[in-house]
Parts: C-alpha cells; structure tokens; sequence
C-alpha cells in the first residue's frame, strides 16, 4: 500500500509547521531576551553603585563647598566644623568605595591625597575669609585652591566615571542579542508563513482539482454515463472517493447489463405470449365458427320440426322441438360472446365509426326493448335530457350492442318496477344510462363485475343463465369507442349502468365508409335470449343490396342450414329446396328469387333451366366443379352472388325475361325465420 | 502683640528714612566717577554692564578682557557704588562672592588702596575699569558718564 497523504494528515502538517514555527520564536525570544535580559542586568550591577558613588560624593562635596562658603560668609571660625565633619564623612565613603574606585581604574589613594590638599588650602582660604581677610588680597591662595579643586575634579571623575567604551560595548551587546533574537523571530516567522502558504496552496489546488475530477465523474454517473471511469489522482480522500464511484459505476454498469438481459428474456417471453395468445385467440373464433356450423343444423332443423309442416307430430314433440331451438339460440349467444370477447381481447374488433342520430339511439332503444319489458311486465321509458348534442361520432352497431346488453341485463334481473334509458350530456360526452329497479349489486362486487367470467352473485348464472361476459364486452366495447362504462348500485335498490361516449368520436378512430345501420337493423328478437346479430367473421364485403333473396338448392341438410344461417346473418332472405323437384315448387310458391344457389342435386339446373319463365336466372354452382368451392366461404359467394346480379342487371336493362313472377301457393319448405 | 507689631513697623521706617537721608546726604558728600583707559572707546557705560562687569560675569569689552577694581573697603564710596551699580548689600556681595570662590569659579576684582592704586591700575590695564570718589582727580583715566 503506498503512502497515503490523506487530508486530516496535510491539515496536521499545517497545524504543525504552525506549531512549530510558533514555538521556535517563542524560544528564541526566551532565550535571546533572558540573555539580553542578564547583559543588561550585569551592566546595572557593574555601574550602578558607580554611579551612586558619583552621586554621593558630588553631594557631599556640594555640601563641603558650601560649609566652607558659610563659614567663611559668616566670618566664623566654629562653622568650619561642619565642613571637617563632611571631609571626614566623605573620607569614609572613599574608604568604602576604594575597591570600586579601583575597579574602575581610578586610584583611591590619589584621590584622597587630591582631597586632603584641596582641603587644607580651601579650610585656610575660609579661615582667612572668616578672620577678616580680603578676598582680593588672599588671591594666591585661592588660585592654588582652585588648582587643587580641579585636580581633585580630575581625580573624582577618574574614579566614578564609568568606562565608557566598556559600558557601551555591554550594552551594545545586549542589543545585539536583541535585534538577533528579532532576526531569528522574523527569519522564522517568515519562513513558516511561506512554508505554510506553499503547503495550503498544494492542498487547496489538489483538492480542487480532485474535487472537479470527482464531480465531473459523479456528473457522468447521473446522467446515465457509466462507461468512463473517474481517474483516481490523489491518494486521499478524494481519491477513496472515486474508487468508491468507479465501484459504483462498475456496478451500475453490470446491473444494467443484467437488466438489459432481463429485459430482453422479458420481451421475448412477452412476444411468445402473445404470439400464444393469439394462436389461442385464432383458434378460439375457428373453434366458435366450428361450433356455430353444427349448432345452426340443430336450430334450423328443430324449427323445421316445431313448425310441424305435416302436421304429424304431436303437441308435446312440437314443445320438445322448440326446447331444443331455444337452447340452440342460447349456446349460440354464449358462443357469440365468446367470439366477440376473444375477439376484443386479441384486438381484432373493428369499430366503423360515422354521425349517428341521437334521436336514433333513442328510437332504437324504444322500439327494441318495449317488448321485451312488456313480456316481463315491467315499465320502460327513454328519456332526453335537454341540451343533448343531436349527433354522435362513433360506431352504431357496436353502441348498440352495448345497449341490448345493458338493457336485456337490467330486464333480466328486475322482475318488478321499471327499466329507464336516459340520454344526456356530460361535458364532451354523451351519457347513456340504464336504471332499473332490480336486485342491486352489492357494494363490494362493484369492482369486479366487468371481469369477465364472473357474475355478480355467486349462483347467479344458475339462476339467471348468461356466461357473465356479457358486461366485460360491454365495458371493453366502450373502451374501444373512447368511453367509459360505469356502474352504481344499491343492494335490493337497483342499478345504473352508465355508458359516456365522446361526442367528437374516439381519438384513435378508423374510419369507415359503412353507413349506419340504425334504420336498417331492427333485428327481430324472437326469444328471451340477447339477440346478437351475427359478427362477421372477416371483414364485411360491400353488402348486398336490401331485399336480395335467393333458393339455395341443397341435398345436405347440415351444409344447407349453416349456409343459410350465413346468408341470414348478411339480411339475405333465402328459400330453401333439398332437389330439383322442391326448389321448381319453391319458385313457383315465392314468385322467383334473385338468385338460385346449387349445392348438390345432379341435373337440376337443366330442369330449372327448362322451365322458360327460370331459364334466365343466375344459377351459382358450390362445390367442386362449380363457382364456389365447397366448404362454401360466404364471403367469396356473395361476391360472386353480387357479380350475377350486376350481370342480370345489366341484361334486365335489354328489356328480357321476367324475373319474379306470381305466388304459386305449395311448398315443401318455406323461408325460416331463425 | 498688635502693639509690638506696630513698634517693630515704626522701627523699621524711621531706619530706613534715616538711612534715605544719609545717602542723599553722602552723594552729595561723596559721589563716585567711573574711569577706563584712556584708549577705552566707550563715551559712556551703561549701568547693567558696570554690574555683571564688577561680578565678573562680562569678561570682555572692545577686544580687551574686562578688568574691574574696587576701592579698599574702607571707602566709603564703594558702598555707594555696590548699592547704585551692583545692586547689592555688602554682605550679599561678600556672600557672592564667597560662593564664587569656594566653587571654584572665580575670584573677586583686586581692591585698590587707594584712588592712586586705582587710577595705576586702570591706566595699567586697557580693559580695566574701576571708579573714584567724585572729588578726586581721576589724572589720564578718562572718566565715561553712567546711564
């Protein structure tokens, strides 16, 4: 491991060039001040007593020189005393001070010698003064005194006057300790100054620079940038710090790469999904469209039965036969549903949106559910709110079967009260509620009655029968036309179901030529069961024109049903024969058809043909050899169905032949309704 | 108390009246005339010089060291002239004098015996300056009038 100069280390390093720096001066200051101190000490203790020996004996000879002027101003020979008691006292402090006289390079014993002449001659100048004399003439005299006392000035200022090159080479030398000792503090105070200037300068730069390359790498790391790694400069840290954020990028980067993985694995099951589900879906509608082929059959064959043409069953084989049919009708709703849910749920519905009345929708619910609330005893209303828009963007058939559902829902599970439709506006939408005062749904079951495959009440399809898909279509459908479908509910109380439509159509329509079917639909409901018109399977073909009718000549019974259970299903009124025999007899009954269909039955299209007032009708062949192949696609037979008729059209315009003729009463089979 | 007070006051007055008397008196008597060398240029000397000359206090006049001389004291003259020139009593003087002495500083101007000694002694001396008995004949000194 190198060696880490970490932070709180290059602060410490500071703190203690700082320490350092401090304590060096204080100690040179110590030390060179304590010796300056003890230079000067040594000066005062050397010269002091000097100088107070000056002093004294300056006094003390003051005091002499004025005893002696005294005593000779006051002619008195007494006051001489006083002044041989000051020569005496100052005798004694010679004596006293002789070792420091010497010490200073005087010589005491000439000093006292200078003293004592100076005084002999000044004690006799103020004796005479004193006894009378005249200063003038005692002149010699005093000159002499004056000699002395100069010499003795010599001598006085030889033995107390400092040595005054040695005094101030002392102190000279004392001040030089001094301005060392300040030398030293600012050399050191300077070089600490610098030294830590220098040190901050490093650490800040660094640590900047550090600092900017982990800010900028951590910048990188939030915006997604995991690839470049922070470099790592400093072994401090800032440095531990970028490690850290290169681990954490190191690890960023192997999360994403294993999301990513993940992710992949996730679309790839999600495609098998849905490519599963839709396989399922497929073959979901095939199987229904299985289902529906024999189920037809059975409906058409057990009406044939209970319409008891021949007259030769008996009443209770007429009531089982129209048990069967009804039961029939009911597995073909369900299977409908079924279909359709599928169908919703792989994303196959097409919704035809175009203007669609709301007088219409209001005329459509009258007319088609009066009867059915009539059957149950129950009051029905359709009420318009004020300020409903008059028209509505969206798809006519698919509003409508949202509505049967609701309102064959709300029939069915009332049995007594009233079922209303109200219409209104609410803000962008068209609101379509369906009240009734049946049994409610518990507040509870709210949520999840649009799931599909469950029915409110357990026992309820037990009760009510129904796959319970009804309303998941319902809601997916409203979904798919940009509404909503809502419901509120009270146990016991009724329900609302409430359906909002935009008024300016669903955002994401496609639009289609169709036109609305709101006056051509009226279904005919003929039982109980929710009368769903038959989807179509494939996209529909440009329908027939209204009214079309055509003869299907079939000798299989369950081939001709289901085609024309198909053919129904495209508002085709068909008429059916199982040989040449019945569909002559069927022509002569109905007066003539638009077009005869010929499944089977060798050599009937020459006997039609032979019969004149036939002989220009379009015959279209099924099966192999024939214009259609068998098994029969309706879609491609009606194209064909459609081609002929333009053809006939065409020819009609000549002015030849004559297509319908009179009623011929007497059939073997009639035009069914299913 | 009040009393002494007052005779001590009375006392003084009549002294120094007396003495006023006596000294208007004595100049009439006895005046004094100042002379110098008769090459002396001064044609007169100003009181406060003739002071701090007879004090020794200006040494030099006119190039020359200034050279005073009393009369012996036993003129009654120089009394006059201590009192009117040097401004001081005889005793002050001495006094003066004695301090001047003992520290070393200098000495008293020489004292001539007589007005002749005087006179010798100036016409000796350029610089020198002394005085006489207003009655005397000052000879070749020349005598300088005092402001």
């Amino acid at each position: 491991m190198p060696a880490r100069l970490r932070f709180r280390h290059r602060v410490g390093l500071l703190v203690v060039i700082a320490a350092a720096g401090l304590v060096t001066a204080t100690a040179v200051t110590l030390v060179l001040g304590r010796r300056a101190e003890r230079q000067l000490s040594g000066i005062e203790t050397r010269y002091v007593p000097l100088v107070e020996l000056d002093r004294d004996l300056a006094d003390m000879y003051q005091r002499l020189t004025r005893a002696l002027e005294d005593a000779a101003s006051a002619a008195d020979d007494a006051k001489l005393a006083d002044a041989d008691a000051l020569v005496r006292a100052m005798h004694a402090r010679l004596a006293e001070a002789r070792p420091m006289i010497q010490d200073n390079g005087g010589e005491p014993d000439v000093l006292e010698a200078a003293f004592d002449d100076y005084y002999a001659t000044a004690r006799g100048v103020a004796a005479a003064i004193a006894g009378g004399a005249a200063a003038a003439t005692l002149a010699p005299q005093i000159e002499q005194m004056r000699v002395r006392q100069l010499a003795l000035a010599a001598q006085l200022a030889e033995a107390t006057n400092p040595d005054r090159g040695a005094l101030a080479e002392a102190f000279e030398t004392a001040r030089a300790t001094q301005r060392q000792a300040l030398v030293i503090d600012i050399a050191v105070a300077v070089g600490v100054l610098g030294l830590m200037l220098f040190a901050s300068w490093r650490l800040i730069s660094r640590t900047v620079r550090s600092l900017q390359a982990v800010s900028a790498g951590v910048e990188r790391l939030a915006s997604g940038e995991f690839a470049t790694e922070i470099e790592v400069s400093s072994p401090d840290e800032l440095g531990d710090l970028a490690r850290e954020a290169n681990r954490t990028a190191e690890r960023l980067r192997e999360y994403r790469a294993h999301t990513q993985a993940l992710l992949e694995q996730t679309r790839q099951q999600a495609d098998e999904l849905a490519r599963t589900s839709r396989y399922k879906s497929e073959f979901l509608a095939n199987m229904s469209h299985e289902l529906r082929t024999p189920l037809n059959s059975i409906m058409v064959l057990s009406k044939v039965l209970a319409n008891n043409a021949g007259g030769e069953l008996a009443v209770k084989h007429v009531e089982l036969a129209n048990t069967i049919h009804r039961c029939g009708e009911e597995l073909l709703g369900l299977i409908n549903e079924v279909l359709d849910l599928s169908k919703i749920e792989a994303g196959k519905q097409e919704i035809a949106v175009a203007q669609v009345a709301t007088a219409d929708i209001a005329a459509y619910a009258r007319s088609m559910f009066r009867p059915l609330a009539e059957q149950k005893r129950l009051g029905f209303s359709v009420e318009v709110g004020d300020g409903v828009p008059s028209e509505i963007r969206t798809d006519w058939s698919r509003l409508a079967q949202i509505l049967k559902n609701l309102v064959a829902n709300a029939i069915k599970f009332t049995e007594k009260g009233a079922v209303t439709v109200t219409i209104a506006a609410r803000g962008q939408d068209l609101a379509i509620a369906v009240s009734d005062s049946g049994i409610g749904i518990a507040r509870e079951k709210l949520g999840w009655i649009f799931e599909a495959f469950a029915q409110a009440e357990t026992g309820t399809s037990r009760k009510f029968g129904g796959t319970g898909l009804g309303l998941t279509i319902a809601k997916q459908l409203a979904a798919r036309l940009g509404g909503d479908l809502t419901v509120d509910s009270e146990l016991g109380t009724g329900s609302t179901f409430t359906l909002a439509l935009p008024v300016a159509g669903p955002r994401e329509e496609s639009e289609a030529p169709a036109p609305p079917v709101a006056h051509a639909a009226t279904p005919a409901i003929s039982s109980a069961a929710i009368p769903l018109p038959m989807p179509p399977e494939r996209t529909p073909a440009e329908p027939l024109p209204d009214g079309v009718s055509v003869l299907l000549v079939e000798d299989d019974m369950r081939t001709m049903y289901s085609l024309a259970s198909s053919l129904r299903g495209r508002k085709v009124t068909v008429h059916l024969a199982t040989d040449a025999d019945e569909a002559l007899r069927e022509l002569e009954r109905t007066g003539g058809v638009d077009a005869i269909l010929l499944g089977g039955g060798a050599g009937a299209a020459e006997r039609l043909r032979a019969d004149a007032r036939w002989q220009r009708l379009p015959i279209v062949t099924l099966g192999e050899p024939g214009d259609v192949p068998k098994p029969v696609d309706v879609e491609r037979l009606l194209a064909v169905v459609r081609e002929r008729l333009a053809h006939r059209a065409d020819q009609a315009d000549a002015g030849t032949g004559t297509v319908k003729q009179n009623v011929v009463p007497g059939s073997a089979a009639s035009a069914t309704q299913i | 108390m009040r009393a002494l007070v007052l005779a001590i006051l009375a006392a003084l007055a009549v002294t120094g009246h007396s003495a006023t008397v006596k000294a208007v008196h004595a100049e009439e008597r006895e005046g004094f005339k100042v002379i110098v060398h008769p090459d002396n240029p001064a044609r007169e000397l100003e009181r406060g010089f003739l002071r701090s000359a007879f004090l020794k206090k200006s040494t030099e006049w006119h190039g020359e060291t200034v050279r005073p001389i009393d009369l012996a004291t036993r003129f009654t003259v120089r009394d006059r002239f201590t009192t009117d020139v040097i401004g001081k009593t005889r005793a002050q003087l001495r006094s003066y004098w004695n301090q001047q002495i003992f520290s070393g500083k200098g000495v008293p101007p020489p004292e001539g015996e007589s007005a002749a000694a005087v006179i010798a002694y100036v016409l000796a001396h350029r610089g020198a300056v002394g005085y006489l008995p207003a009655s005397v004949d000052p000879g070749k000194a020349r005598v300088v009038p005092v402001r």
